[in-house]
């Protein structure tokens, strides 16, 4: 119940406001082109005049009669004469003919005593003023020289200063004046006119006729109304308005109902209502007013009235053919409606009082500007989002890149060959004529649109290779490791697609080297844990066994006791080596990289390990250069990578054999070959690098398994790089570093 | 020894291991105090008899190095830190809590003595004498020019002409790496031939004077693949 009222609130507010504006809009327009000029505040003020007959239409009508009357009598006119009159052909004689049939204006004339036309024998010329019938008020009689008027028996002045005004109002425009006498060849015409008091419709020819004192009595009546229903008009918007202050809380609810609904309408649509109101408008007046009223230019070529008429291009007749007193006689030509110097001399003022009679495209403009350009824009957040543009974009997107910027090419390309045919049209087919032409630039119009589609395409080229740079530059920091920034393109941009999916990867990339980095790190913290947990109680075992030995104890207790702790000794090593290995396999192995001798390192390690060479029965043969080859690597590494490689030689060589260690330096890198002859059997397509891999499967012998192992990864943890090959029984292990310049 | 045997303070959170370092520090002849955390460590470090400190890192309560600072404040004797870590940043970072020495899990009961034995000496017989007479000190090592003797935890040591003359040339160049035809043309006075060798085993034996393990040096060190030299300590 309370919503249904709220809701009948807001409509009733808005109704208020809507009528209101509409109603004092109307009311104020028709004032304003009805009380515009001097002219046009006579007719006012003649519409509320207690008699009709004292207006200056009837005034302009009788006056045109009795100048045609005058005329006819006279003889000026050929009564079997054509004469247009709205594209249809009468005669005089036609015309006289209506004239005699309206009784509205009863008639008599004559030259001389020769010719008289009359339509009623109760109407005489007479000395002084002539007798009229009952209802007949306004009577007018010309006597040859002026013209002298009757109304209700009272005679008016008809010529006031003896001057007839052009400009001036209020004036029978009869001849007898000083600047308008009457002619030579009308001297012997009398002419006496009546005019009834309320006129009425006849038949001609079985046809219902307006005759034109009819139209007249009728349009005075027409207008009074009118004035008086716009100023009701007012009155009644004002009160509305007034209820809109009231109201206006509930009516701005239906406002924002309202911007909701035009909200949804596509932006191009309200411009083009817009513009399409505004152009019906303007078409009303300005060059576009001049085009629409050239129409009526019809010149009377044999001009039933070659009086002050005649000069005026434009008039309007009725159906007789009658020139009606609605349109200025005797005034100049721009300042009569629909001829193009009225258009020329048409001021601003002019040309609005002149919109101002069109108040339903008035008001129709009004509520469109309200409804679509103020109430939208300030319910509606960027209404020219909402567009056929964005739609056409937005469904743009979902077509792959290379499809999209085709289409736009295409696009583009007709673009650029609409003005190009128009210019090859105007160079081989001239008009010099054109530049008047309004469709001239209307085609002019028209066709820079379409120029600006090739412009359009350029500027979407230039954002798609910039954007290309960006992704470009996007990829190569990916593949450099950058992995934090994320690359931003404009939402509507052709590459975002691109980039968007270069994000997922750069994600996903991150994603997995932090995961890798994790294991590795829970991986070294693993095995650092368990090197630990194995060292306490190692710790103790060999304390023990030491303690043991110590003892002295007899054989065969004292022999084991010796194995004991040999035993320990060398599981003690392999965890120091497990733990070593994998932290150089995790790449979290402090190096000190130095520039060293590579031969003073080998001959150095050699003398170190002079013992076990001399131990092993193996005989060693050196070439190694007396010149230094000097490389970077940390020291104390590199001997280990050699000591192991020594160790294993000495260990698993044939007895007797021959192990030869060389050192050359060739192309820019230093190769340590190490190559003995294994005594057991090397299984061919081993990696002996890998860890806990020997030449011996099962495992029974000394080492750990681990010596090439952290052989490798310490020379590769150094920068160089440990390759082993095997070929039979000839093991082959190579140390090669780059070569660090001299100095 | 006697009465005035000095007393020992082990710990660790390992039984086993305090029982073994007692049996063998007992079989020396030091009298052995035992703690298994670092509380009952500080309670035993204020007795008035003990000479040095062997201390895990890692146990319950109180942590072998927290321990060590606490101690650090009341009393100044030698510490030796027993640890399974052996980075070399745990090294460093023990020693500069105020340990002596740093040993690694797993060790050898000789050459965990010969630390001791060490460490005991130095704070026992070794005043300011050697600083006072001019003598070039690294860490246990004095060498003195004006008699040219080396002393390690101030015990002299029995050198033959070419090892002195190496350690002197050393000695007074602590810290700078020779190769071995310098130590050589220096040494032997005259141009070397096939020197690594001659030189290598003059080191590996004066390592055997020197060094507590000849086979981890501390002082007498290779350089790999540049030279030689004597660690400034």
């Amino acid at each position: 119940m309370d919503t249904k009222w709220k809701r009948s609130r807001a409509a009733l507010g808005f109704l208020a406001f809507f009528c209101g504006i509409t109603l004092v809009l109307h009311g104020a327009l028709f004032l304003v082109s009805g009380l515009a000029d001097a002219s046009a505040r006579q007719y006012a003020a003649d519409s509320f005049q207690a008699d009709w007959h004292n207006t200056q239409q009837v005034r302009d009508m009788l006056s045109r009669r009795l100048r045609n009357l005058i005329r006819i009598a006279a003889g000026e006119v050929q009564l079997n004469q054509f004469f247009s009159s709205w594209g249809s052909r009468r005669t005089g004689a036609d015309l006289l003919e209506g004239w005699t049939q309206d009784k509205n204006i009863l008639f008599f004339a004559q030259q001389g005593a020769q010719t008289a036309y009359r339509n009623s024998d109760e109407l005489a010329p007479a000395q002084d003023e002539p007798t009229a019938p009952e209802g007949y008020g306004l009577v007018l009689s010309f006597d040859g020289e002026s013209t002298r008027v009757w109304l209700n028996g009272r005679e008016l002045d008809v010529y006031g200063t003896g001057y007839y005004d052009f400009e001036g109002t209020g004036q029978w425009l009869v001849p007898g004046y000083r600047n308008y006498p009457a002619e030579d060849g009308t001297k012997d015409v009398r002419v006496v006119l009546a005019l009834i008091d309320r006129p009425q419709m006849f038949a001609l020819d079985g046809t219902i006729r307006e005759s034109a004192p009819y139209q007249v009595w009728q349009g005075l009546q027409r207008l009074r109304a009118e004035y008086l229903r716009s100023l009701a008009w007012l009155a009644i918007g004002a009160a509305l308005l007034a209820g809109y202050v009231l109201l206006r809380k509930d009516k701005a609810r239906a406002d924002r109902l309202l911007a909701r609904g035009t909200g949804k309408v596509w932006f191009e649509v309200k411009i083009a209502v817009l513009l399409l109101l505004a152009a019906a408008l303007l078409s009303r007046m300005g060059p576009l007013g001049w085009y629409a009223s050239t129409w009526p230019a019809e010149t009377p070529a044999d001009s039933f009235y070659p009086d002050l008429e005649a000069e005026v291009y434009y008039t309007n007749t009725n159906d007789w053919g009658e020139v009606t007193a609605i349109y200025g006689s005797g005034l100049p030509a721009e300042r009569i409606f629909g001829t193009a110097e009225y258009t020329a001399a048409l001021g601003l003022r002019d040309a609005l009082v002149e919109l101002a009679g069109y108040p339903g495209w008035i008001s129709a403009l009004f509520w469109a500007v309200y409804l679509l350009l103020v109430n939208d824009w300030r319910y509606n957040k960027r209404p020219w989002r909402r567009s056929i543009c964005s739609a056409l974009i937005a469904r743009d997107l979902k077509l792959p890149v290379q499809r999209r910027l085709n289409q736009a090419a295409q696009i583009a390309v007709l673009g650029a060959a609409v003005p190009l045919c128009l210019l090859l049209y105007m160079v081989f087919v001239w008009n010099e004529n054109w530049g008047y032409e309004p469709v001239t630039w209307c085609l002019f119009g028209f066709s820079a649109v379409f120029a600006l589609l090739p412009v359009l395409f350029a500027q979407r080229l230039r954002r798609l290779w910039e954007d290309l740079g960006a992704v470009s530059a996007q990829a190569a920091a990916i593949r450099a490791g950058g992995l934090g920034q994320e690359l931003a393109l404009a939402e509507r941009s052709d590459l975002r697609p691109l980039a968007d999916d270069l994000n997922h990867v750069q994600q996903g990339l991150r994603q997995a080297v932090e995961d890798r980095t994790r294991s590795e790190r829970m991986k070294v913290e693993l095995v650092t844990n368990v090197s630990h947990d194995l060292k306490t109680p190692l710790t103790s075992i060999l304390s023990y066994a030491e303690l043991l030995e110590r003892e002295g104890l007899e054989p065969p207790a004292g022999e084991y006791v010796r194995i004991l702790g040999e035993k320990a000794r060398r599981l003690s090593a392999m965890v120091q080596d497990v733990f070593e290995v994998s932290k150089a396999a995790s790449g979290q192995l402090p190096v000190k990289l130095e520039r060293l001798d590579y031969a003073r390192l080998l001959r150095q390690t050699l003398a170190d390990m002079d013992g076990n060479i001399a131990a092993s029965g193996l005989a060693l043969r050196a070439s190694i250069p007396e010149e230094p080859v000097f490389i970077t690597a940390d020291s104390d590494r590199l001997y280990r990578v050699f000591q192991n490689l020594l160790g294993n030689a000495l260990k698993y060589s044939l007895a007797g054999s021959r192990v030869y260690l060389t050192l050359t330096a060739e192309g820019g890198m230093a190769c340590a070959v190490l190559r003995n002859t294994s005594a057991d059997e090397l299984r061919p397509g081993a990696d002996y690098t890998a860890r806990f891999v020997r030449g011996d499967a099962s495992r029974t012998d000394g080492g750990s398994g681990l010596g090439l192992s952290i052989a490798g990864s310490f020379a590769r943890a150094c920068g160089g790089d440990l390759t082993v090959t095997t070929d039979a029984d000839l093991f082959t292990a190579k140390v090669s570093f780059p070569l660090a310049g001299e100095g | 020894m006697g009465e005035k045997a000095p007393a020992i303070l082990v710990v660790d959170d390992d039984r086993a291991i305090v029982g073994a370092i007692a049996a063998a520090l007992e079989q020396e002849g030091y009298r052995v105090l035992r703690a298994y955390d670092g509380m009952q460590a500080l309670d035993l470090a204020l007795d008035p008899e003990l000479r040095l400190i062997l201390m895990d890192v890692m146990m319950p309560r109180l942590d072998g190095l927290s321990a060590v600072l606490r101690i650090r404040e009341r009393r100044n004797l030698p510490i030796i830190v027993l640890s399974a870590k052996t980075e070399e940043s745990d090294k460093v970072l023990g020693l500069s809590m105020g340990a002596d020495d740093y040993v690694a899990k797993p060790f050898g009961l000789p050459e965990l003595l010969a630390r001791v034995r060490s460490q005991l000496r130095r704070y026992t017989s070794l005043g300011d004498v050697n600083a006072a007479s001019g003598a070039i000190v690294s860490g246990r090592l004095a060498f003195d020019p004006a008699s040219r003797t080396l002393t390690a935890d101030g015990e002299p040591v029995k050198l033959t002409p070419t090892e002195l003359g190496i350690v002197e040339f050393l000695m007074n160049n602590l810290g700078r790496t020779y190769p071995a035809e310098e130590i050589y043309r220096r040494v032997w006075g005259e141009e070397a031939f096939a020197s690594e060798n001659t030189v290598m085993v003059h080191i590996r034996r004066i390592r055997e004077k020197i060094e507590l393990d000849p086979k981890r040096p501390e002082y007498l060190k290779v350089v790999w693949g540049i030279g030689y030299k004597m660690e400034k300590k």
